[in-house]
């Protein structure tokens, strides 16, 4: 590498990484809590048991989970129905209309059933209310910092500053190592020279996992927008034949039950786990759309999007994902390291500590710095025999 | 002449680096793609060794010279 090259991918990876470091620091101590967000939520449930039932037993139908909450709230909709794969639970997700839905998320609440009795097991006053509230302010610190889609693009830009940081930090690696082994942490000189090493060391090694990481988490922050272009493209032509179709109110809908049976009769590979009822924002108005997934590890992240027509509960259509959402959807995964049971979770959050020490060591070297700039770019090449070993000292 | 030296001092610096982000990719595919346990269990081996050789040479390299 040229003294030129050199210079021009250190000031890269130096601006780089000082402009996200801050907030990738926000986003490492937020992300450890969420790596166990299942084991979290699961342990500030202190909600009743599930009703233990013989093996077998079958999930009562969502026409009477329908009816049940309906009774409970007249007048308001079931706006989505989730049907969970692990637990024997459905949650139905409930506003007081489609305009409040629509324009107000804290209009939201839902109702925990128990998928074998049907009873209602838990009740929510706002949609995030259950003893989720941590996780749920992990979550927006670590997503959007309360800032809704601005802060999205705003934290993906930031990811996306830390993956230039971690491709810039590989390519500034080489010289520095040139005349030092794998490894080498040089305690005994400074504390300067020792925290570099381990600013190298640590960086260069878990540098895959942190472009994948970061790589991911930039996809994700995306997620809003992927979705809003795939509503205004596909799925606005798939449903064009049907505008100007009256709109039906929840009395009028065909059977919830029936048309997951009929998806669940279309796709026996699938399973489906979601009913989006019509006239939902992220749904159809004159279908139900339910979601479905494969069986497989991979597959089970890849969701499929089934439209069932309300009034004559016939299947619709089985809409094929555009490539950016598939990506999305992998992407999910490879971000929340939640793909390989508790020993995988384990392992992210350490990556997760060790990436603050990246952060943190590569904070400590800028302010420890030399007064200038350049002569600290000097000064680093020369003591780590990036130029002839006749320089050094 | 020159060649050959800066061809190995190549080899030298990334060969370490490069075997550990390829374990990486492959602990990170190894869960998302296999079918059964195994792949869990190598994924989790693969990944265990870069933090066991941050480790290592953070704490024990000085020692075990």
């Amino acid at each position: 590498m040229t003294r030129n090259a050199f210079r021009r991918w250190f000031w890269l990876h130096k601006w780089s990484s000082l402009i996200c470091t801050a907030f990738l620091l926000v986003i490492c101590v937020t992300g450890l809590p969420l790596v166990f967000r299942d084991e979290i939520g699961a342990w500030l449930d202190h909600g009743p048991p599930y009703a233990s039932v013989p093996e077998g037993t079958p999930a009562v139908s969502l026409d009477s989970v329908a009816g049940t909450a309906r009774a409970l709230y007249p007048g308001q909709i079931i706006a989505s129905m989730f049907i969970d794969g692990d637990e024997p639970k459905i949650m139905v997700a409930m506003a007081p209309s489609w305009d409040a839905y629509a324009s107000n998320r804290s209009s939201w609440h839902w109702i925990k059933f128990d998928a074998h009795t049907g009873n209602v097991m838990a009740q929510s006053q706002s949609f995030s209310g259950d003893g989720g509230g941590f996780i749920e302010l992990m979550l927006s610190l670590h997503k959007d910092l309360f800032a809704g889609l601005p802060g999205e693009l705003f934290m993906g830009l930031m990811a996306l500053l830390f993956v230039v940081g971690v491709v810039s930090g590989v390519v500034v690696y080489a010289p520095f190592m040139r005349r030092l082994d794998f490894g080498t942490v040089r305690t005994a000189r400074s504390r300067r020279l020792k925290w570099l090493d381990l600013h190298n060391l640590t960086g260069v090694t878990l540098g895959a996992w942190m472009a994948v990481v970061g790589v991911t988490g930039v996809i994700n922050e995306l997620s809003t927008p992927l979705f809003g272009l795939w509503q205004i493209t596909d799925v606005k032509a798939l449903l064009a034949p049907l505008r100007g179709e009256p709109f039906r109110t929840q009395s009028e809908l065909s059977s919830p039950q029936a048309a997951f049976d009929t998806v669940k009769a279309a796709l026996p590979d699938m399973t489906a786990n979601s009913v989006i009822f019509p006239g939902s924002p992220f749904g159809s108005p004159h279908h139900y759309l339910i979601w479905t997934k494969g069986r497989e590890p991979l597959t089970s992240r890849l969701f499929s999007p089934v439209l069932v027509d309300a009034r004559s509960g016939k299947l619709a259509s089985v809409i094929s994902m555009p490539w950016y959402l598939r990506a999305l959807e992998v992407s999910r995964p490879l971000h929340f390291g939640d793909y390989g049971g508790l020993p995988l979770k384990i392992l992210w959050a350490l990556f997760d500590l060790v990436t603050i020490i990246v952060l943190g060591s590569g904070l400590y070297l800028w302010l420890s710095r030399r007064s200038s700039s350049e002569q600290a770019e000097r000064e680093l090449m020369v003591s780590h025999g990036a130029t002839a070993p006749e320089a050094a000292e | 002449m020159t060649k050959r030296v800066s061809r190995h001092s190549f080899v030298r610096t990334w060969r370490w680096p490069v075997a550990l982000a390829g374990l990486t990719l492959f602990g990170l595919l190894s869960a998302l793609l296999g079918r059964s346990g195994i792949w869990w269990a190598l994924s989790w081996i693969a990944l265990t060794i870069p933090l066991v050789v941050i480790a290592f040479c953070t704490y024990l390299r000085d020692a075990a010279r």
